[in-house]
């Protein structure tokens, strides 16, 4: 199990990204791995992708979610501290909204807050995180992963992709500090041309973790309370290869958590009781096939239902408690056809169509309800070495409340376009160019949250241009496989929804702010094979986001830095895979931030790097194999924030056992 | 930025009697206290300078201080309790007053009273709130020895300041602001501001005798009833209304039969012996007027002679020199931003503008130093 199984391994999950070559359907269909494929795929992309798969997670000692997603280029994380606290992805200055996130290649929505929770995602079945900014390479995709301006897509390990099915059990216990336990099993069997999967994880943490709290002059050592979890996840999968090239999957799936919520740290007053318990169900169906001709075609179908239930205690609500329960529900369905009718030119056409609403137990709810139609035209042509690709996405929102004002409808046309230029045929060497044309709806939230949302609000738009150069290569047998990624681009940011005053106590939103981002993303991945059975892989990224605030140039902010993007942030990770026991040493660490943007000295973050280490063996006990795992997970014990007055854990440490039949 | 200048501060000899701008005249006119080593309180003979507490903005890592503003120097000292103490005064302070050698304010997120040397402006206690049913301080007045505070949570407690402990507590109704004495009485605005997404904010104010301090009489008032000023004889009731179709109104309230009488729509108000100064800013930018009610005669006129500040955040009034300040956010691209430093505004006794100073993050009340 070392580098070479690793690159064997392509992106698992159905929504894998093609590869280059135009017949990508009927590639991934066959089930084809090709060596190196995850490499490829990132140097021939004519748009940022970034890939981190389960074989990454171990060399690279990433220990969480929010850890691999802190070793993506141009990322910021926002993180609420601990294992129960929120966790939402921006990428290059543009807000969490802005980001998609798929599930085994079907977007999450939460149309209430309008970003995804990716805390609630545990690594214990990820098969392969993928990054991508802009488009995706792959065409043949809902339209509605054509709508962001960067998708972050999560696939399980799962035989939808492109490995064998088996029947096989794995049973994981995981356990750390601040009274972290989480026991993880996953049952695999095949039956005929269906292969059935159940998998299910248990988390419960304390996380009453320590930190010190400087106030002034006076440093304290303080403990977070009230920050008690209780989660579950259980999943059921289905694969029915329904014949060569047609694959028919099918997903079930539930979440339940109950999260005590320590708050904001507060000066002399811990004192909290709001408590969290967020419930969401959802199944999808989705269909992949070749119908032949040149013909394939993806279908998608999903319904959504999640729960958001806050309870909170206190002398000054009705009754000394509050309430506040919020329901959503989606329906989604998704078509999309590719047409290749020459090996250089293969088009698609997509159609979504999804049905949000929400209520909720406030008094002021007004039930709001949105239907949405997404249309996506995409032509990718690859001529001699240029592989060109370009998009129109036509997008139709229409809202309406049961109780009240709707909120503004949308209708826009967003195009991108992107290319790939390789110059030399005998070098994996190119250069890339890309621009996308992108906005994000209003969530329900800003659009109507009482005494807040507004129901003006006009979409936040986006533009970005991308620059960048890839090349993979090999040395020799020692270095075998090396990718190195550098990036430049520019970033606008039109119409943001921000909350602004009326007066002291009432807020509304707004669309108002301007912002200029450009920055540079810079990617290294190297694979030693130093002597045989010895692997060493060092993984690096470092990342420069310069981000204008530049909305008028008589405000405090014109020109300073938006408020939580740290202008330069980083990762690296070595592993070095051998026959006694495998030791991964990692660091990441991003620079000085401001809460705001006017860059006021009282309201800067200083930056922070964080150490982490891991030790693991994989023994082989027959047809099964047992292993272990030792992480130490900041390991100079560094007190840090990363979202202002949530201090976040220091030294901690975690310890898996996984079995695998 | 002013640093505070400790000198200038420990020299001032005499211990100065204080008292919140809210309630003008009314706590000192009826107050016969003589408690402890202050000079008669009901005789101030100057003032020294206006205190300004600042909100800070807790989401943005920015804490609540205060801002003192020297008439002598003509010059603002910031965050004067952090630099005499090392520490944060908390987050989002709301209240405080001044009585006898000592300075009490309300933190509301922090849920604490400090009690703060007025000359040092060391912290003598913080009394710790947490815990208790009677808790997150949200209005302040002082009289006979005691400092009455309320408390979102529902109450009004009396806080002894001799042994710096609250001995009582009085439940009134729910999420109670801006207090204030009229005779034996302390008038209570119950706003219910936590039922807005539900019943509605309130409509009523409670009374409690401080003779016994043990009930509160309950009565009907106006929309969300925020702060009770007096001039020392008349009572007014600002009630904010509910920002939207009922709009902020300030009332007469007769304290023989309890009954309220309009005086017209306004956002901010302050009082003197002689007048209520009136400011209407409904949607803080545009469309802000200053008007001087005459207390006696009822007749209004201009408060200021310029166009005012942009955002005002308070308003308060020196009862001896009649100066008016008027605390403000600063506009950017359209709205207030509550994340920079705000000002003050400062005017004589005629409305002319005599300058301004800057504050600390949300000024959101004003106290003057007399002595």
């Amino acid at each position: 199990m070392t580098i070479v199984a690793a690159a064997l391994r392509p992106g698992a999950g159905a929504c894998a990204a093609g590869p280059a070559v135009p017949d990508s359907v009927s590639t991934a269909l066959q089930e084809v791995t090709v060596e190196g494929r995850r490499v490829s795929d990132e140097v021939r992309s004519s748009a940022p992708l970034h890939t981190i798969d389960a074989a990454d997670l171990k060399v690279a000692a990433i220990t969480g979610m929010a850890d691999a997603v802190g070793r993506l280029p141009g990322v910021v994380l926002r993180d609420y501290g601990g294992a129960g606290g929120m966790k939402t992805v921006s990428v290059r200055g543009f807000g969490s909204g802005h980001t998609a996130v798929a599930y085994d290649g079907v977007p999450l929505s939460d149309a209430q807050s309008g970003s995804i929770d990716i805390s609630r995602y545990s690594l214990d079945n990820v098969g392969a995180l993928r990054l991508t900014v802009g488009d995706n390479s792959d065409i043949l995709m809902p339209a509605r992963l054509a709508a962001s301006a960067a998708t972050f897509s999560i696939s399980t390990d799962s035989p939808f992709g492109h490995r064998e099915a088996r029947t096989s059990l794995t049973a994981q216990l995981k356990a750390g500090s601040f009274g972290y336990i989480s026991p993880f099993l996953k049952v695999e069997v095949p039956v005929g041309k269906v292969t059935l999967q159940a998998s299910g994880e248990y988390v419960h943490a304390k996380n009453d973790y320590p930190f010190t709290l400087t106030n002034v002059s006076l440093k304290t050592r303080e403990r977070r309370t009230n920050s008690m979890m209780n989660t579950g996840h259980g999943e059921l999968n289905a694969l029915w290869r329904v014949a060569a090239r047609h694959s028919l999957a099918a997903k079930a799936y539930y979440y339940d958590s109950d999260r005590h919520l320590p708050g904001p740290v507060i000066y002399y007053n811990s004192e909290s009781h709001e408590r969290l318990r967020e419930r969401s169900f959802f199944c999808q169906l989705r269909y992949r096939g070749s119908l032949g001709h040149g013909l394939s075609m993806l279908a998608i179908a999903k319904f959504n239902w999640s729960a958001s239930l806050y309870h909170d205690e206190n002398g000054k609500y009705p009754g000394g408690v509050l309430d506040q329960n919020y329901w959503q529900r989606e329906a989604y369905v998704s078509g999309s056809l590719l047409y290749t009718p020459v090996w250089w030119a293969s088009l698609d056409y997509a159609a979504d169509y999804f049905y949000n609403n929400l209520n909720s137990n406030l008094a002021t709810d007004s039930r709001p309800r949105r239907h949405s139609v997404l249309q996506s035209f995409t032509g990718k042509f690859t001529l001699g070495p240029v592989t060109l690709m370009a998009r129109a996405l036509w997008s139709i929102y229409l809202n309406s409340a049961l109780q009240g004002t709707p909120s503004r409808d949308a209708r826009r046309l967003s195009p991108s376009a992107s290319v790939s230029w390789q110059p030399w045929s005998s070098a994996d060497f190119h250069v890339r160019a890309s621009y996308k044309n992108i906005f994000r709806m209003p969530s329900f939230s800003e659009a109507y949250f009482d005494h807040y949302g507004s129901v003006d609000l006009k979409p936040e738009s986006t533009d970005q241009l991308n620059l960048g150069l890839t090349y993979g290569f090999d040395v020799a047998s020692w270095l075998p496989q090396a990718t190195i990624t550098a990036d430049g681009y520019l970033n606008h940011v039109k119409d943001m929804i921000v909350a602004v005053p009326y007066n002291m106590f009432v807020w509304s939103m707004t669309n108002l702010s301007k912002s200029r981002v450009f920055g540079l993303d810079l990617t290294a991945d190297l694979r030693f094979r130093p002597a045989a059975r010895h692997a060493v892989t060092f993984m690096g990224t470092y990342s420069f986001q310069r981000a204008e605030p530049r909305t008028s140039r008589s405000s405090s902010d014109w020109m300073r830095q938006v408020a939580y993007i740290p202008r330069n942030s980083g990762s690296f990770s070595l592993g070095w895979e051998n026959p006694w026991v495998n030791v991964s040493f990692s660091a990441s660490g991003i620079g000085h931030r401001f809460t705001t943007s006017e860059n006021l000295p009282a309201t800067r973050i200083a930056g922070f790097m964080e150490f982490g280490a891991g030790l693991w063996k994989v023994v082989s006990l027959g047809r099964s194999s047992l292993e272990l795992r030792a992480n130490i997970i900041n390991m100079f014990d560094r007190q840090y924030e990363i979202v202002a007055n949530y201090p976040m854990p220091g030294r901690s440490f975690q310890f898996t056992v996984r079995y695998e039949l | 930025m002013n640093q505070i200048s400790k000198s200038s501060i420990m020299k001032r000899k005499f211990p100065v009697f204080i008292f919140s701008a809210l309630l003008a005249l009314g706590a000192a006119s009826c107050s016969d206290d003589n408690n402890g080593d202050t000079p008669d309180p009901d005789m101030p003979e100057n003032t020294l300078g206006v205190y300004v507490l600042n909100n800070g903005n807790m989401g943005k890592k920015i804490e609540g201080d205060i801002t003192y503003y020297d008439y002598t120097e003509r010059k603002a000292f910031q965050n004067i309790f952090q630099n005499a103490n090392g520490r944060s005064l908390g987050n989002s302070p709301q209240c405080a007053v001044v009585y006898g050698s000592k300075m009490y304010v309300g933190v509301y997120e922090s849920n604490t009273i400090e009690v703060i040397d007025r000359n040092t402006y060391k912290s003598i206690k913080q009394i710790p709130l947490a815990g208790r049913d009677a808790s997150m301080p949200r209005g302040m007045v002082a009289r006979d020895g005691k400092v009455y505070v309320s408390m979102y949570s529902g109450y009004v407690s009396r806080l002894d300041t001799l042994s710096l402990a609250i001995d009582k507590d009085v439940k009134v109704g729910p999420n109670p602001e801006k207090i204030a004495i009229l005779g034996n009485y302390l008038y209570v605005p119950n706003s219910d501001g936590m039922s807005c997404n539900t019943t509605g904010y309130g409509k009523t104010a409670s009374r409690i005798n401080l003779d016994t301090f043990s009930t509160a009489e309950n009565f009907e008032v106006g929309l969300n009833p925020t702060k009770f000023v007096t001039d020392g004889s008349s009572l007014f009731l600002l009630c904010m209304g509910n920002y939207g179709d009922v709009p902020a109104t300030v009332y007469r309230v007769d304290p023989s039969d309890l009954k309220s009488t309009e005086i017209g729509k306004f956002t901010l108000m302050a009082a003197d012996s002689n007048y209520l100064y009136l400011i209407n800013a409904p949607y803080g930018v545009d469309r802000i007027s200053y008007q001087k009610y005459n207390i006696a005669t009822g007749a209004f006129s201009d408060m200021i002679s310029d166009e005012g500040v942009e955002s005002p955040a308070d308003i308060a009034v020196d009862p001896r020199t009649g100066n008016i300040f008027i605390t403000s956010y600063v506009i950017e691209n359209g709205y207030a931003n509550y994340a920079i430093d705000g000002y003050a505004g400062i005017y004589d006794a005629s409305g002319a503008n005599k300058g301004r100073f800057t504050t600390g993050v949300g000024p959101v009340l004003m106290f003057f130093s007399m002595r």
